[in-house]
């Protein structure tokens, strides 16, 4: 618990919770571990967790209309990937892969998630202006990345 | 403070893919991060946005160390 907490400090997806709010969130979260290639979800698949980051990395990848494979991103400790779907229910929009051995990731049930946010909607409002300043500084990053 | 980093690879993506990654120590020019298999030089470190409960939102720009080595 205490480790998936300071992960969970580490990560600005969670900046503004207390200490109780972040005990509430770490009792849903679940440690995954994967080695380098391993899929974590394939691009399409449906989305059901989201998942941060403990240690290593791992890499993005897109599908072209035309059936290639290409590098989008890595991505390392600290950050959150998958989280889109939780939002707005769709597909996966691209696949993850392990890019490290012992790469640690914490995923969060979405249905568990949005359940927490309802109960609390303290952590429900600190969550979703985070979740907006995540995706904000993702769009950022991809207007440097041209 | 943690450092929430945006690296993005001299060039574009077309080259290399960037990387997104949190830090306790800010990057500094010069210095070398490695994203996937592939190894990079700092050149240059600027603000994104400004800093929010105890994180700082960086954008890094990177060269890749083998084409420096090539030239």
């Amino acid at each position: 618990m205490d480790e998936i907490k300071k992960i969970l400090k580490y990560a600005s997806l969670f900046r503004g919770l207390n200490e109780t709010q972040l005990t509430r969130v770490a009792e849903i979260a679940q440690s995954e571990q994967y080695n380098v290639k391993d899929m974590i979800f394939s691009q399409d698949s449906p989305g059901d967790k989201m998942y941060i980051i403990g240690n290593g990395q791992v890499e993005v990848r897109v599908q072209d209309t035309s059936g290639q494979s290409h590098s989008a991103i890595f991505l390392g400790q600290g950050q959150v990937f998958g989280e889109m779907a939780l939002l707005d229910q769709g597909n996966r929009s691209a696949s993850v892969i392990a890019a490290q051995n012992n790469t640690v990731v914490y995923s969060i049930p979405g249905a568990a998630f949005t359940a927490l946010c309802q109960q609390d909607t303290g952590i429900g409002y600190v969550m979703m202006r985070n979740i907006a300043l995540d995706l904000s500084f993702k769009i950022r990053h991809q207007n440097y990345d041209i | 403070m943690v450092y929430t980093v945006s690296y993005v690879v001299v060039g574009g993506k077309k080259k290399y893919p960037s990387g997104m990654m949190n830090q306790s120590e800010r990057p500094v020019v010069g210095e070398q991060v490695k994203l996937g298999e592939n190894t990079f030089e700092i050149v240059e470190v600027k603000r994104m946005l400004p800093p929010s409960d105890d994180f700082e939102f960086l954008h890094v720009t990177v060269k890749p160390i083998d084409e420096e080595s090539d030239s």
